[in-house]
C-alpha cells in the first residue's frame, strides 16, 4: 500500500529520481525465543545531496534499516523482503555479495556511532583508509597512502603524514570519527549512511564533527541518512526526517513540518523532551514506558501501550502510513486516518 | 632442492616419501637395532650392555671368549704359562698385530694399556672417568714388556679368576698411539686390534663399523655393521619386520608367536648368565627370614615356572641357584630344587612354627631397571604366592637409581638382577654371596654360611679350574639348601633377525656376535 | 625497546640462578648415587669411592654447588659421567635436534590448528564447524605416548609408509630422509597442540568476527576472505600467539615422550638418560639450556606481542 502511495516510479535520469528508494524492507532475526521483525516493511525514500534523518528510541530499527540497505545483515538476521533502489542500479537486495562489495565504501559508505570500536585496533590509520582506495580506485599502494595522507588533511587532521602511521588508540575520539569519516568519504559516495556519529563524542567535538559531515558532504555533492537520538541534530542539518519505532515508520515530514506541527503522538512525545527547535545534544527524552519486546507487540497500534491518546480503534488493527492531504508527509495513527476502524 | 620446482617433481618427491620403506639391503652390511645408543668406545668407561655390544667388535683381549660360550681361547695372547705358585702370567703375544690407527701391537703396548688403569702418575690415566681396573687388575703387581712379544705380569697373591677376567671388557687392549692423541676423548676415537672398526658415529643416530681389512685372524664375511639405537620395543619390531635393520634384541614378548610364524624372521633365545632373584635379609628375625625353613617355605610358594611362562612368555628359564646355564659345566645342576609346590610351603611354615603364616613384610621392587624384566608385575605375582601360603608383603617400589641406594642399606626383601660381565662364578658366587660383601656390599641379604665363605675364597687364590669347579659346585649345592634368595629366572637374550643371515651367535655374556656370520644366497 | 631488552636479559639471570640451584638440590638430594648406577655389582667398594672422590660427591653440597656454578659461569658445564664427554657441545646437539623435532611440531600445530581453527569459525555452526571440533577434542584427550605408538603400528608396520623411527636412516641421511622420518614424530607431539590451537583460534576468530571494526571493514567493500585473513585474523592472533608461546613450552616439555617412542636423539631422551643414571652434571647443563630457552621464548612472545598489538608498549 505504501508503495502506492508513492509517486510512481518514472523513467531513470529523470531530474526527480530519488537517489535511493527503499520499498517494504523486512528484517528478521531468528533468536532462540522466536524470529522478530527488527525491520518491518520499511519504505523510504532519498534525493540526491538531501540530508534524510531517522530518529527512534533505542531497539526502533534504524541501524538495522541502514545495515539491511547495505547488504550487511548476518546471521541470525535475514532480510526477508522488500526492494531498494539506487540510482540505477537493479534492486540491491538481488545483488551478489561480490556486486554489492563494488557499491559498498565507494558509492555507498557509511559512519558508525562507536569511533573508538570501529577502527581496526591493529591497522594504521593510513593503512585503514588506503584500503579502501585500493579496492574501490584499484590505486596502488604508495598512492593509496598519499592519497590517506591527502584525506586526513581534509577531514582536518594536523600533521597527516604522521597521523597515517599511528593506530586507533594514538588518536582521540572526534579525531578518530574524522578518519572514519575521511574513510567514508574516500570514494565520494553520493550516499552516506550515518549512523549516530556524534553519540560517543564530547559535545564540543560533536559540533565540530556534524560541521565537517555537512562541508564535505556540499563539496561532494553526497545524501546523507542520518540516524540518531538528537532531535537537535535532526533540527539543524536534515531536510526530511522518519521517526521509526518498533521496527515500522510512524511518522515522515520535512523538519519544518515535524518541529512545527508533530503529528503522531509518539512524534509529539520525543519533541516535548526538547525545550527549543535547534538545540543539539538533547537526547531523546523518557517517553513513559519501555519499548516494547518486538516479539510481543500489541495488538493494534504498536504504540498503543504507551500512548497517551489511544482509543478504542487503536486496539482493533494496526494503522497504515498514512499519507496526509494535500502534502508528502505521512503518519501512522488512526487519529489522522480518514477512516478508522469501529 | 630442484625437485620441488615443478609440479611432476614435487609429485615423484611425495611417492618416494610415502614409498615403502626402503628395505636394508642385503648386500655384506648388518643393520643392527640396539635399545639405546653407544655412549663411549672407550673400553675402559663402559658400563651399559648396549655399548658393549659394539665395542666387542673393536677391541680384543689378551684373552677371547670362544664365539658363543664362556670358554676362554687366545686371543692377543698366542700362549700363556702360569707359574706353580699361580703368581707369574706370561703372555706370548700375537705377532704381526696393527691397531687400527697402524700402530704396532706389542708388549709394550699392553703394558701401557693397563697401567693407564693401575698406576695414578701413568700419563693417560686422567682420560678415566672411573676405574673398573680394581676388579680386573687389582691383583696385579707387576707388569713387564720382557721382549716385544713376551708380556710377564706377576700378581700380589695367586687369583682363580683372573684369567677369565682378561677377557673382559674393561681389560681390552686400547692404541697408545690413540691414547696419547685424543687424551680424554679417546672414547670417540677408538683404536683397538678386533676385526671390525669405526667408521662413522653419529651420537644417537648410528655408529657405522667396517671390517679390518688387516685382522690378523679370519676376516668376518660381513663387511659392515650399522647400529641404530631404538628405544621403543614396538618400534624395534616395526623395523624389523619392515626390514629397515636386519637384527634386534628384545622384542616385545606379547609378538613372539606372531615373529615365530613369520618366515622372513628367525628367533634365536640364548642362554645368558643372567640370575634374577629376591634377596631375603637372612639376619632378621621378624619377619622371620633368618629361619632356612622359612627361607626354603618361600621358594616352594613361589610359581617359578608361571611367571616364566605367563609373564616372561617362555624367554627364561627356572632358576635354582644363582648360576644359570650359560655357565656351562661350572652349574651345579644336582642342587636342591624348589618346584612350586604352596602345601609343601605351608608345611614348611608350621614347621617353622608359623602355621598361619606371617605378615610385616616390606618387599622392595623397582619400576624399572637394566635386566629386572618385568619387575612390577613379577613383584605382583610374587606378592600373591607368598599371600596364598599366608605370608603378607606389602610392596613398595621405587625408581631405579634410588632403590640401587636402598638395595644396598640392608632391606628386608628385594628384587635384583645382574648380567655378570665375565663368565666366572666368582663374580657371582663372591660378589653376591660371600659374607665379606656385607652390605654396602652388594651381598644384601646378610647371608653368611661359613663354609660357602671358605670354598668361594678359597677358588678365589686357585688357578687350577677342575679344583676350583669342585669349590664352585659344593657352594653352589650350600647356597640352594640355605636359600638366601628367592630363585626366580635365569632371563634369555632374544634376538630376533631376518632368516637370511645365517651363523648369528649370542653369547652368554650379552654379546651379539656376528664375526661367523653370513647372508645365504 | 633496548632498554626494555637489556632489562628483560638482565632479569633473566636471578631467574636462571634459582633454576640453578632448584635442579641442584632436587638431583643431589635424591636419592640415588651415580656411582653405584654406573659401577654395578662388579665394582669394588674402592673404585665406588674413588669415583665419589672424583666427582667430588662427598663434599658439602653448597661447595659443590659452588664449584660447579663457578664453572658454569666461565662456560665449563663439566663432563658427563655416562656420555664419557663435555657435556655442553653434546646438550647443544641434542637439544638441536629437539629443536628440529619441536619445529616441526610447531609447523604442523599452526597451520593445521590455526588453519582448521579459522576455517571452523568461518563456518561457524556448520558440519565442518562440528566435526573438526570433536576432532580437537579428541586430539586433546589423546595421549602423546598412545598415539606415537598408534603411528608406528598404522603408518610404520601396517602401511608401511614412514620409517619406525629415529631421525635418519640407518644409511644415508639427507634433508629429504630427516623429513621423512619427521612427519610421525612432529604431527605426534603436535596433535595435542593443534587441537588446542584450534579450539582457541575458532573462538578467538568467533569473537573478534563481532566486533565493530569487522563491519567497519565489510561496509568498506573488503571481500569476506580478507575480512578474515587480515581484519580478523590479526586481531585474533594476539590470542593465538599468546597461547602458541605457551605450547612452545609445553611441545619442549613433550618431546621427552615422543623422543623416547620415536627414538628421536634429542635433549630429552638425553636427560632422561642422564636423570636415571644421575648424570649430575648433563642433566643440570641440560636443564639450565631449557631454561635459557624458555626465557627467550617468552621474550620472543612478548615481542612479537607488542608487534601483533601496537597498543602494547615496552619500555
Ligand atoms: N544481531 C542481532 N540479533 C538479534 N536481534 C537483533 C540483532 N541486531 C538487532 N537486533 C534487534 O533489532 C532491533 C533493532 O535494532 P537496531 O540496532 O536497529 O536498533 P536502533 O534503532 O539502531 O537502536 P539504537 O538507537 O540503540 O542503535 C533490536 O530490538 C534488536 O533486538
Ligand atoms: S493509533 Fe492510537 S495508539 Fe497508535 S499512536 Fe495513534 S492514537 Fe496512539
Ligand atoms: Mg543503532
Amino acid at each position: 500500500m505504501d508503495t502506492l502511495m508513492h509517486a510512481p516510479k518514472t523513467a531513470a535520469k529523470n531530474a526527480n529520481a530519488p537517489l535511493l528508494e527503499v520499498s517494504n524492507l523486512s528484517t528478521e532475526f531468528a533468536t532462540y525465543a522466536g524470529t522478530l521483525s527488527a525491520v518491518d516493511g520499511v519504505s523510504l525514500s532519498l534525493q540526491p545531496g538531501e540530508v534524510f534523518g531517522i530518529v527512534g528510541e533505542s531497539g526502533s530499527g534504524k541501524s538495522v534499516t541502514a545495515l539491511s540497505i547495505m547488504g550487511l545483515i548476518k546471521k541470525p538476521g535475514r532480510v526477508t523482503g522488500g526492494t531498494v533502489r539506487f540510482k540505477d542500479e537493479a534492486n540491491l537486495l538481488d545483488k551478489t555479495p561480490a556486486e554489492m562489495r563494488k557499491i559498498r565504501g565507494g558509492q555507498i559508505s557509511m559512519i558508525f556511532q562507536e569511533p573508538m570500536t570501529s577502527l581496526n585496533p591493529v591497522f594504521r590509520i593510513g593503512w585503514q583508509i588506503a584500503e579502501v582506495l585500493q579496492i574501490h580506485r584499484e590505486m596502488t599502494r604508495t598512492e593509496a597512502w598519499e592519497r590517506a595522507i591527502h584525506l586526513l588533511d581534509r577531514v582536518g587532521i594536523a600533521s597527516p603524514a604522521k597521523r597515517a602511521r599511528e593506530f586507533p588508540h594514538q588518536l582521540s575520539g572526534g579525531m578518530r570519527q574524522r578518519v572514519m569519516i575521511a574513510m567514508a568519504m574516500a570514494c565520494a559516495p553520493s550516499l552516506l549512511f550515518a549512523d549516530e556519529p556524534t553519540t560517543a563524542l564530547d559535545v564540543t567535538v560533536q559540533a565540530q564533527i556534524l560541521d565537517l559531515m555537512v562541508q564535505l558532504k556540499e563539496e561532494d555533492g553526497a545524501a546523507v541518512m542520518l540516524i540518531t537520538h538528537d532531535m537537535g541534530v535532526i533540527a539543524e542539518m536534515a531536510q526530511k526526517v522518519a521517526v521509526m519505532y518498533a521496527g515500522v515508520v510512524m511518522e515522515e515530514a520535512t523538519v519544518e513540518e515535524l518541529f512545527d506541527s508533530p503529528l503522531h503522538p509518539y512524534t509529539q512525545g520525543l519533541l516535548d523532551s526538547i525545550p527549543r527547535k535547534k538545540s543539539r545534544g538533547q537526547s531523546l527524552k523518557a517517553i513513559p514506558g519501555i519499548v516494547p519486546n518486538l516479539l510481543h507487540l500489541p495488538t493494534g497500534c504498536r504504540f498503543r501501550d504507551r500512548c497517551a491518546a489511544a482509543h478504542s480503534a487503536c486496539a482493533l488493527a494496526d494503522p497504515p502510513l498514512q499519507t496526509m492531504p494535500n502534502s508528502t508527509r505521512k503518519v501512522r495513527c488512526w487519529l489522522h486516518h480518514p477512516e478508522p476502524p469501529k | 632442492m630442484k625437485i620441488w620446482n615443478s609440479g611432476a617433481g614435487a609429485l615423484l618427491a611425495t611417492a618416494a616419501f610415502f614409498g615403502a620403506a626402503a628395505p636394508a639391503l642385503a648386500d655384506e652390511t648388518i643393520v643392527i637395532g640396539l635399545q639405546a645408543e653407544p655412549v663411549t668406545f672407550d673400553p675402559t668407561q663402559i658400563s651399559d650392555l648396549n655399548t658393549s655390544r659394539v665395542v666387542h667388535r673393536i677391541y680384543e683381549g689378551l684373552v677371547g671368549l670362544k664365539y658363543g660360550t664362556y670358554d676362554l681361547e687366545p686371543r692377543l695372547a698366542e700362549s700363556w704359562e702360569i707359574s706353580e705358585d699361580g703368581l707369574v702370567y706370561t703372555f706370548k703375544l700375537r705377532e704381526g698385530v696393527k691397531f687400527h690407527d697402524g700402530t704396532d701391537f706389542n708388549a709394550e703396548a699392553v703394558k701401557y694399556s693397563f697401567e693407564r688403569q693401575t698406576d695414578e702418575n701413568h700419563p693417560a690415566h686422567g682420560s678415566l672417568t672411573y676405574r673398573g681396573a680394581p676388579s680386573y687388575l687389582g691383583p696385579v703387581d707387576t707388569i713387564e714388556a720382557v721382549d716385544d712379544l713376551t708380556l710377564k705380569i706377576t700378581l700380589k697373591q695367586p687369583s682363580g679368576p683372573f684369567l677369565a677376567r682378561l677377557a673382559g671388557m674393561t681389560v681390552k687392549i686400547v692404541s697408545p698411539a690413540a691414547l696419547k692423541a685424543h687424551g680424554d676423548d679417546v672414547g670417540q676415537f677408538p683404536a683397538g686390534t678386533g676385526p671390525y672398526m669405526l667408521e662413522e658415529w653419529e651420537p644417537g643416530i648410528r655408529a657405522t663399523l667396517t671390517v679390518n681389512p688387516d685382522y690378523y685372524g679370519t676376516a668376518p664375511e660381513i663387511e659392515k655393521l650399522i647400529y641404530v639405537p631404538i628405544l621403543e620395543p614396538v618400534a624395534r619390531l616395526s623395523a624389523l619386520t619392515t626390514g629397515e635393520i636386519d637384527l634386534t634384541i628384545d622384542v616385545p614378548f606379547d609378538s613372539l608367536t606372531e615373529l615365530e610364524e613369520n618366515p622372513d624372521i628367525e628367533l634365536q633365545q640364548g642362554a645368558s648368565a643372567h640370575v634374577w632373584f629376591v634377596a631375603l635379609n637372612t639376619q632378621l628375625s621378624d619377619p622371620p627370614f633368618d629361619n632356612v625353613l622359612v627361607r626354603q617355605a618361600m621358594n616352594y610358594a613361589v610359581d617359578k615356572e608361571g611367571i616364566v611362562n605367563d609373564i616372561l612368555q617362555g624367554t627364561a628359564t627356572v632358576s635354582s641357584g644363582p648360576l644359570s646355564a650359560g655357565y656351562g659345566d661350572l652349574q651345579n645342576k644336582d642342587v636342591r630344587k624348589y618346584d612350586y609346590d604352596p602345601e609343601k610351603a605351608k608345611e614348611f611354615l608350621a614347621e617353622a612354627g608359623y602355621p598361619d603364616g606371617f605378615g610385616g613384610c616390606e618387599f622392595m621392587v623397582p619400576e624399572s631397571g637394566s635386566g629386572m624384566q618385568a619387575p612390577i608385575e613379577m613383584g605382583t605375582y610374587i606378592q600373591a604366592n607368598l599371600s596364598a601360603v599366608g605370608i603378607d608383603c606389602q610392596i613398595k617400589t621405587m625408581e631405579w637409581g634410588a632403590y640401587l641406594t636402598a638395595y644396598r642399606e640392608s632391606p628386608m626383601m628385594a628384587q635384583m638382577s645382574w648380567n655378570p660381565p665375565i663368565g666366572d662364578p666368582d663374580i657371582v658366587l663372591n660378589n653376591l654371596l660371600n659374607s665379606s660383601n656385607f652390605p654396602p656390599g652388594w651381598n644384601a641379604g646378610s647371608y653368611k654360611n661359613e663354609r660357602v665363605d671358605e670354598l668361594v675364597s678359597t677358588a678365589q687364590r686357585l688357578s687350577d679350574p677342575d679344583e676350583r669347579r669342585e669349590l664352585y659346585l659344593e657352594a653352589q649345592a650350600l647356597i640352594a639348601e640355605d636359600a638366601p634368595w628367592i630363585f626366580v629366572d635365569h632371563g634369555n637374550q632374544i634376538i630376533a633377525h631376518t632368516t637370511k643371515l645365517k651363523n648369528f651367535l649370542v653369547s652368554p655374556n650379552f654379546d651379539l656376535v656376528v664375526e661367523g656370520a653370513s647372508y645365504e644366497d | 625497546m633496548r632498554n626494555y631488552l637489556l632489562k628483560r636479559l638482565a632479569q633473566t639471570i636471578p631467574v636462571l640462578f634459582g633454576i640453578s640451584i632448584l635442579v641442584f638440590s632436587m638431583l643431589h638430594l635424591a636419592p640415588g648415587d651415580p656411582a653405584d648406577l654406573l659401577l654395578g655389582p662388579d665394582a669394588t667398594p674402592e673404585a665406588v669411592e674413588d669415583l665419589r672422590e672424583d666427582m667430588g660427591l662427598n663434599r658439602p653440597l653448597i661447595v659443590q654447588y659452588g664449584a660447579w656454578a663457578g664453572r658454569i659461569v666461565q662456560g665449563d658445564f663439566g663432563r658427563s659421567v655416562v656420555l664419557n664427554r663435555a657435556v655442553l657441545p653434546e646438550v647443544m646437539k641434542r637439544f638441536k635436534n629437539t629443536l628440529i623435532l619441536t619445529a616441526g611440531a610447531l609447523a604442523f600445530a599452526v597451520v593445521f590448528g590455526i588453519g582448521i581453527g579459522i576455517l571452523a569459525a568461518k563456518f561457524h555452526q556448520t558440519v565442518f564447524d562440528s566435526a573438526a571440533m570433536l576432532v580437537a577434542l579428541a586430539g586433546i584427550s589423546m595421549p602423546t605416548f598412545f598415539t606415537g605408538i598408534a603411528a608406528i603400528l598404522i603408518f610404520a608396520m601396517g602401511f608401511q609408509v614412514l620409517p619406525s623411527s629415529g631421525m635418519y636412516p640407518a644409511r644415508g641421511g639427507d634433508f629429504f630422509d630427516l623429513m621423512r622420518h619427521l612427519l610421525m614424530p612432529a604431527v605426534t607431539l603436535g596433535a595435542v597442540s593443534a587441537a588446542i590451537l584450534a579450539r582457541i583460534t575458532r573462538s578467538a576468530m568467533l569473537e573478534v568476527i563481532q566486533q565493530d571494526f569487522i563491519r567497519t571493514a565489510r561496509a568498506k567493500g573488503v571481500s569476506e576472505d580478507k575480512v578474515v585473513w587480515i581484519h580478523a585474523l590479526r586481531n585474533a592472533s594476539i590470542t593465538i600467539v599468546t597461547v602458541l608461546g605457551m605450547q612452545i613450552g609445553y611441545l619442549l616439555g613433550g618431546s621427552v615422550i615422543t623422543e623416547a617412542v620415536f627414538s628421536w636423539p634429542g635433549l630429552g631422551q638425553m636427560m632422561v638418560r642422564a636423570i636415571q643414571a644421575r648424570d649430575y652434571p648433563t642433566v643440570q647443563g641440560g636443564v639450565l639450556i631449557i631454561a635459557m630457552s624458555f626465557v627467550f621464548i617468552n621474550l620472543a612472545v612478548d615481542l612479537i606481542y607488542a608487534w601483533l598489538d601496537p597498543r602494547i608498549r615496552y619500555s
